[in-house]
């Protein structure tokens, strides 16, 4: 019995490290083709669009909301201590930092990665990256990794937009609804947020975005199986990009602090 | 060196997938400039064959010599070189689906080949003239009917004028004029080109028609092998069921 539960343990133990050990080497291969010549600036710039461009809504709809929700929760709580005035630099520091990476990450995975997953599923069980290794197309090159270049431009873009929106829409509500000053907002948000911040909240951007399209595009170039190979291939590159965003968001959090 | 006249010769292939065993010892030889046909029920492993003839899946043992090169241990880079020389005409067409007729044909013209745009649509107009398919240009896969998606793959496989072409099940799905039309195409390809064709059927009727030799493969093994003439002659209960079902005399 501990001979049988030892074996498959150790048998999960191998299942996971190699796992791991193909993905990192499809990431690899995928830098590889992104390095390489040649160089596919139309299927990057289609990738742009579709990646970066068509998740502009989402992105502003949810800073939208996490602007007015930090603006309210912020004076509530601030105005206990007589510090309302603060309430931009609580907003600011929690956008740059921490909510508009991470919300921004779990938006565009929801959008753009389950759509990368579905499609290259799609277009492995239909044997069309069969077909693209039959006429001599690299499909890393052709497929991966214009979709890479575009996740590590927009990523970064996508959350700067997050940032700003959200902290337009706090400020309009405060000045507005909650009665703050506008010069005082202003100037909370001004002195608290430092280039430090601005790194911190842009290089977690980055490393989200290559984990996003990294096992969207993994989980779908590996599908199998028809039409529920592909389903299932989306649902675990959004489950897996999710967790991933978050718990690289510690450790970064925690490397950057 | 006996791959000198061989444009295909395959020794001892097998391939499992996990404990089964789909391809059993298979050893076949294409000469240069012919029609080849894989013949067989469903199941019987043909296309996992081409797959391995194509470098699209490796096997668990043995060796593939196309044009006198062992790609079974290639690397993927050494691959794409290879089969820059071959075409391939999948079951069920994989046009790419984003992309319009004119761009699924011309995409390995300007993948490899260094041709203006108004050269290359041309080149991709007269081929899909050739194939009763004008004025399709700017439609998606996903208006074309069965037939139509078929011979855009076709066309895709034969534009850059490769020396070998393997084709999988390239009449299923056609009506009986069409599938005349691309049995046609074969074997003009043949005539015409010098090249070489590994074609993958379970029609008999067609098999007679194109094959400058046969396979009929069995249980993941060769059962019989050899033209037309030898086969009838040969006899075997296999083949001749073959012949007898297809009605083919």
């Amino acid at each position: 019995m501990p001979l049988a539960l030892m074996g498959r343990l150790g048998s999960g133990a191998l299942d996971i490290a190699g796992g791991v050990g193909r993905a990192s080497l499809f990431l690899v291969r995928a830098v590889e083709g992104a390095v390489r010549p040649p160089y596919r600036w139309g299927l990057i710039i289609e990738q742009l669009h579709f990646i970066g461009n068509r998740s502009v809504g989402i992105i502003a709809l949810t800073s939208a909301f996490t602007g007015l929700v930090l603006a309210l929760q912020g004076y509530n709580a601030l105005s206990r201590f007589g510090a309302e005035q603060l309430v931009g630099s609580l907003v600011a520091l929690s956008l740059v930092r921490e909510l508009a990476p991470v919300l921004g990450a779990l938006m565009v995975t929801a959008r753009a990665g389950s759509a990368v997953a579905a499609t290259m599923g799609n277009m492995r069980v239909t044997e069309q990256i069969d077909a693209l290794k039959s006429m001599a197309i690299d499909p890393f090159g052709y497929l991966v990794a214009p979709r890479v270049v575009a996740a590590l431009v927009a990523g970064p873009m996508l959350t700067a937009m997050f940032t700003l929106t959200g902290l337009g829409v706090a400020q309009v509500f405060s000045v507005h609804v909650l009665r703050l000053d506008a010069g005082a907002f202003n100037h909370s948000v001004s002195t608290s947020i430092k280039t430090g911040d601005v790194v911190e909240g842009l290089s977690k951007a980055l490393v989200f975005a290559v984990a996003m399209i990294w096992i969207a595009t993994y989980r779908g170039y590996h599908a199998r199986g028809g039409a529920q190979g592909v389903g299932q291939a989306t649902t675990r590159a959004v489950v897996e990009t999710s967790v991933l965003v978050l718990a690289l968001d510690y450790v970064l959090t925690a490397l950057l602090f | 060196m006996n791959t000198v006249e061989a444009h295909i010769d395959l020794k001892r292939i097998c391939m499992c997938f996990g404990s089964k065993e789909v391809l059993r010892d298979v050893g076949l030889t294409v000469q240069r400039g012919h029609v080849g046909v894989v013949i067989g029920g469903s199941g019987t492993g043909k296309t996992t064959l081409l797959r391995i003839m194509m470098g699209l899946q490796r096997p668990t043992s043995g060796e593939v010599w196309i044009d006198g090169e062992n790609i079974a241990p290639m690397p993927e880079s050494e691959l794409r070189r290879v089969r820059g020389r071959c075409g391939m005409v999948f079951q069920y067409s994989a046009l790419l689906d984003s992309l319009t007729v004119m761009q699924n044909v011309a995409l390995p013209l300007k993948e490899h080949e260094p041709l203006g745009r108004a050269e290359r649509e041309a080149r991709v107009r007269e081929m899909l003239e050739s194939l009763g398919l004008a004025g399709t240009e700017h439609q998606y896969p996903a208006e074309l009917s069965g037939g139509m998606r078929k011979r855009v793959g076709l066309a895709r496989a034969l534009i850059r004028k490769p020396s070998l072409i393997m084709y999988d099940e390239p009449a299923s799905g056609l009506d009986p004029l069409t599938a005349r039309r691309v049995d046609d195409l074969i074997l003009e390809t043949r005539d015409r080109f010098g090249v070489t064709s590994v074609v993958i059927s379970h029609s008999m009727a067609q098999a007679v028609r194109i094959a400058d030799r046969m396979y009929v493969l069995d249980a993941g093994a060769v059962a019989a092998e050899g033209t037309v003439a030898e086969l009838k002659a040969q006899g075997g209960s296999l083949v001749q069921q073959y012949f007898e079902a297809s009605r083919v005399d």
